[in-house]
């Protein structure tokens, strides 16, 4: 099910709602078994085969987790989780990689068979990561032991199912099961609705109206002229930020409808000064998990290398090339090419992921040149638009390869980019109407409040006094303004646009 | 050992790591509180603190310590 269709809007979400508010008197277990169950219906609607892999996956981490929790010595507490997360990386490259490994190995003439591609059962990389780290959290006592129903709704709670955010056993199961009245909380339903119908109007009013031109811009074979490709990219840059940006915003919406607090998992992106900064403020739990689990993994067993041989770890020695590297270097590189590995089985995300590797290593090199923090002065506007605008075409060059079809298409994009086929500067009409499209969005991203901000959520708030009209209040404006935004949000729903992380 | 023994071995590894012998470190100092403890420093700081004191930390526990105080408890939880 999506969130933005009828049938969750219309019957889903209300129904949900209701129940689990007639539920509600008969304690917090029957709402937990109530969601768990309705969450699973929700998988199981867009496809009733893949629910099998979805219940599959729980039942055994379920049983890892249990083998964990009672493994008597840390040797066998690793055992199982080694075991545990090779089971459910083995799955993960059984439907993500495989199909591609195969056909690769037929391209290059090693095989000769056509490989039918196996469909990949939706938001299988998120279940699977958000198992994972429950797993590596028990196994190092960040994380307690439950039942099967508890861990049924820790694993499928349906906002964050699909596509994140990505979740901490500790952020979210304590919330249902703190010692508190479980009935739905009308502030909470209003914050949440509002978070909710944001979200959606981003989605299907923004998001969906330029995914137009850039599929157009991204089809085939086709070669780009310089402006073309411009708005092409410009167009896919703003949709993928709306589109996933909407789509946790209605994820965090739904669950504080239920009164559940999700992290956040965009912090205006496009409006970050450094590639650091940047990653710091898309996607974020994804880059928590990374640096968690990953970075900070590799990072750790390099500088207790060091150490061990003697060698200083500290940031003089992340001046010298071979502490850069080792310290550096290597543990960011090693986890940008995971992440980008993880988005996709292709060569151009390999691309995208190690660019964003180099990226983040020359700017810790960068800072590592520059000095101190506390000594420089502040950039002046100058520099920080300048920096603003850096940051934002490193990005655009590393989405190019994440969008388009292959390695070659992305580079034909790239040459049209900079003029290789054909620098008119000529606007034709239908150009004109989608930078129509671009420039509102590009004001959106640049200098609009964010939404948690707009809903002076969780300790942000509206920096600029300018912007201050905005802020969310539970008033008879905001509620005729957030009715409104709800109809031109559903009468722009277009039953073929889908989420583009659903492919992950 | 003491809480002072352990804040006074702390604040020398704090003055080596970061180069600033100014540093005071008191129960709520956290990253934001020092220039320079970003995540990189902060894996080197779990490090030296690892090799001080003689203890060793999980992955999981790692981004719970950015905080002093929380992170002179869980050292003399560690050394028992």
């Amino acid at each position: 099910m999506l969130f933005n269709s009828g049938i969750f809007l219309l019957y889903f979400l209300p129904c949900v709602l209701v129940v689990y508010q007639l539920l509600a008197r008969f304690g917090r277990r029957t709402v937990i078994g109530f969601l768990a169950f309705a969450s699973i219906v929700f998988y199981a609607w867009w496809n009733w085969h893949f629910v099998f892999v979805l219940i599959g996956s729980m039942l055994v981490n379920f049983a890892f987790s249990r083998l964990i929790a009672a493994a008597a010595t840390p040797g066998r507490k690793k055992f199982w989780l080694i075991a545990g997360i090779t089971a459910n990386l083995s799955a993960l490259c059984y439907y993500k990689y495989l199909w591609h490994i195969l056909s690769f190995f037929t391209t290059a003439g090693w095989a000769h068979h056509e490989w039918s591609p196996i469909v990949l059962p939706l938001g299988i990389s998120f279940f699977t990561f958000t198992q994972i780290a429950y797993l590596v959290d028990l196994s190092q006592g960040q994380a307690t032991s439950q039942n099967l129903v508890e861990y049924a709704l820790f694993v499928t709670f349906f906002p964050h199912l699909i596509a994140g955010p990505i979740l901490h056993h500790k952020e979210m199961m304590p919330q249902f099961l703190a010692e508190r009245d479980p009935r739905l909380n009308s502030e909470d339903l209003l914050v949440g609705l509002s978070w909710f119908v944001m979200g959606l109007a981003k989605k299907t009013v923004l998001a969906d109206s330029l995914s137009r031109y850039a599929d157009t811009a991204f089809a085939g074979q086709q070669v780009l002229g310089l402006v073309p490709a411009w708005l092409g990219i410009l167009s896919y840059s703003l949709q993928l930020y709306f589109d996933f940006s909407g789509y946790s915003d209605m994820a965090i919406g739904l669950a504080r409808m239920f009164s559940i607090r999700f992290p956040f998992n965009f912090d205006s992106p496009y409006k970050a000064a450094n590639i650091i900064d940047f990653w710091a403020r898309w996607h974020m739990t994804l880059t928590r998990y990374l640096t968690l689990y990953l970075y900070n993994s590799i990072s750790l067993s390099v500088s207790r290398r060091r150490m061990r041989a003697g060698k200083k770890v500290s940031t003089k020695a992340a001046r010298t090339v071979p502490g850069f590297l080792s310290m550096i270097a290597w543990p960011t590189l090693a986890t940008m090419f995971l992440a980008g590995i993880w988005h996709g089985a292709g060569f151009q995300f390999i691309i995208f992921g190690v660019l964003h590797g180099v990226y983040l290593t020359v700017n810790h090199a960068w800072r590592l040149y520059r000095g101190n923090a506390a000594e420089r002065k502040p950039a002046g506007p100058v520099a920080h638009v300048a920096s603003v605008l850096l940051t934002f075409g490193c990005v655009l060059i590393a989405q190019i390869f994440f969008r388009a079809d292959s390695t070659t298409a992305a580079l034909r994009f790239l040459a049209g980019m900079v003029g290789l086929h054909g620098a008119s500067l000529h606007l034709s009409a239908f150009n004109l109407r989608n930078l129509s499209r671009i420039l509102p969005g590009l004001l959106i991203v640049w200098f609009l409040p964010n939404t948690q901000q707009i809903l002076g959520q969780a300790g942000t708030a509206i920096q600029a006094a300018r912007w201050r009209w905005l802020a969310w209040k539970p008033s008879l404006a905001w509620s005729i303004a957030i009715g409104v935004l709800f109809f031109i949000a559903v009468i722009n729903i277009e039953d073929s646009s889908t989420f583009l992380y659903f492919q992950f | 050992m003491t809480t002072e023994q352990i804040y006074s071995q702390l604040t020398e590894i704090f003055h080596d790591l970061f180069d600033d012998d100014s540093i005071v470190l008191k129960p709520e100092t956290t990253a934001a509180d020092v220039s320079g403890w970003d995540s990189f420093n902060h894996i080197n700081l779990i490090v030296a603190v690892e090799a001080r004191f003689g203890i060793k930390f999980k992955t999981a526990e790692i981004e719970t310590l950015h905080n002093v105080g929380h992170l002179v408890q869980v050292i003399q939880a560690k050394l028992g």
